[in-house]
């Protein structure tokens, strides 16, 4: 009896030491929280965000564009594009990105480039939420872009510039998630509509940007 | 009958503490327990969702594993699946339905399959859910359990499309799930505590723990006469007088408000 004792005592105290070991030693507390809690499971739900590419002015969080993107905006429409490890919706978009853009970003770090689209550059940001090398400035984007408020994996942001009813040109954005369409083919021409789009508004309203 | 007031009150307590995310707590911990983490007023994330990802496509996350087992190891060995019976939202669901599932025990189809030579197997299957579905399918192949599990149907598909109608399309996943749920549904309603007795995995990790738990229902054999009304009363059909530590109780008590010989008690220890 007393050795049976001993042993339940023992597992207690190993696993709570353990336990509160975790939670002071490692970030495993907030990478359950930042990566599975509050990043909505599109596996879990069984469901897809709908696909909508209205673009619009307004950030996800009212927050106003981050300059880096401004900066780029200058080059041409963004590019964004959103990862995180264990996440199987990404793993089928991932090389439709790639063949799309003709990127070759490593799939778990953070990663930039200017890239091209017809012939007309595209800065591309690759942003791996679980990279712990990716800089808060573009973690943030990930709130600042989610445009329906979804805050599910992957997410792509193009972002393009228009003139707004202020009156003057301000960047002009639209957020795709999930994973959608049957085959590489039929996304890749998805995103080209969308690029085409995108680069409509920004060469109209380049002038006036720059200015 | 005030004990087991006590334990409903316990199970609608720990039902709102789980969904304390409709204000807004969002914590880091995972549930010790099964509910979503993609329910939209979840607190906490699901321990099934730590284990997929830490080994998912052939990866090994250390401390992704570690971090689930440590918090089941925790309660399981305070209290052994107590957890089930006492804490668990689907164990409060499942005790709802389980009146119904017991009125339908005196049709003799219902009595056939819950006296079946092979009954006692299929208990096995949740093994193989936890193992099979869980870990090594999502180690070889990719997410496979969270992709179909009824749980997630129920706490956070059918949520989401209510609350958000015109946000979401089903993906290639939905409609098998939805099957899944619907039999779920179906067996609780003919199987008292029916996903606790075969299918669930949180109910497997914690099972082992009820060998060695600080808390457990003890027979004292002396004193029991074996009228088997615990036997009748037992929502996961236990044959109770014969047990000692049974890797399927779930602590509930009802065997001990049945006994008319004061028989069985918690026992810590």
């Amino acid at each position: 009896m007393k050795k049976f004792f001993a042993v339940q005592m023992s597992l207690l105290i190993l696993v709570s030491v353990s336990f509160a070991g975790m939670l002071y030693y490692t970030d495993i507390y907030e990478k359950t929280q930042g990566g599975i809690v509050e990043v909505l499971c599109l596996s879990c739900i069984k469901l897809y965000p709908m696909t909508s590419t209205d673009f619009t002015f307004e950030t996800g969080t009212g927050a106003p564009h981050p300059d880096f993107i401004l900066d780029s905006l200058k080059e041409g429409p963004v590019f964004l594009h959103y990862s995180e490890d264990a996440c199987a919706a990404c793993d089928i978009m991932f090389p439709s990105l790639l063949e799309f853009l003709k990127v070759k970003p490593e799939k778990d770090k953070s990663y930039h480039t200017v890239t091209t689209f017809e012939d007309q550059p595209v800065p591309y940001y690759y942003i791996y939420l679980d990279d712990e090398a990716t800089s808060e400035e573009w973690l943030s984007t990930f709130a600042i872009y989610d445009k329906d408020h979804i805050h599910g994996l992957p997410m792509f942001s193009v972002v393009t510039i228009n003139y707004a009813h202020s009156g003057i040109i301000e960047p002009y954005y639209t957020t795709l998630y999930g994973a959608f369409k049957d085959n590489n083919k039929q996304r890749i021409d998805f995103f080209s509509e969308l690029m085409e789009e995108a680069f409509v508004l920004y060469n109209e309203n380049l002038p006036g940007f720059i200015k | 009958m005030k004990f087991q007031l006590k334990r409903l009150w316990s199970q609608i307590l720990i039902f709102f503490s789980v969904n304390l995310g409709a204000l807004g707590l969002r914590t880091g911990f995972c549930y010790p327990l099964f509910y979503c983490h993609a329910c939209p007023a979840a607190t906490s994330a699901c321990p099934l969702r730590s284990f997929e990802k830490s080994v998912y496509k052939g990866n090994f996350a250390l401390d992704q594993i570690l971090y689930p087992i440590l918090i089941l190891g925790f309660f399981g060995t305070l209290t052994g699946r107590a957890i089930c019976g006492w804490a668990c939202p689907i164990g409060l669901l499942q005790r709802a339905t389980g009146g119904p599932a017991r009125k339908l025990k005196k049709y003799s189809l219902v009595k056939k399959i819950g006296r079946h030579r092979l009954e006692p197997y299929l208990r096995y299957t949740k093994y193989f859910m936890l193992i099979g579905l869980v870990f090594v399918t999502s180690y070889f192949i990719g997410f496979m359990f969270t992709d179909v599990c009824p749980i997630g149907v129920l706490t956070g598909t059918i949520p989401i499309i209510i609350l958000e109608p015109y946000k979401f399309v089903p993906s290639s996943f939905f409609w098998p799930a939805i099957g899944i749920f619907i039999l779920f549904i179906v067996l609780i309603f003919i199987v008292e505590r029916g996903w606790c007795r075969y299918f669930c995995p949180i109910g497997a990790f914690l099972a082992p723990f009820n060998k060695v738990s600080v808390l457990h229902i003890d027979v004292d054999e002396e004193k029991c006469v074996h009228c088997n009304l615990c036997v009748i009363e037992c929502p996961m059909a236990i044959d109770v007088p014969n047990m000692y530590r049974d890797s399927e109780c779930i602590l509930c008590g009802k065997c001990i408000n049945v006994c008319p010989r004061d028989a069985i008690s918690y026992e810590r220890f």
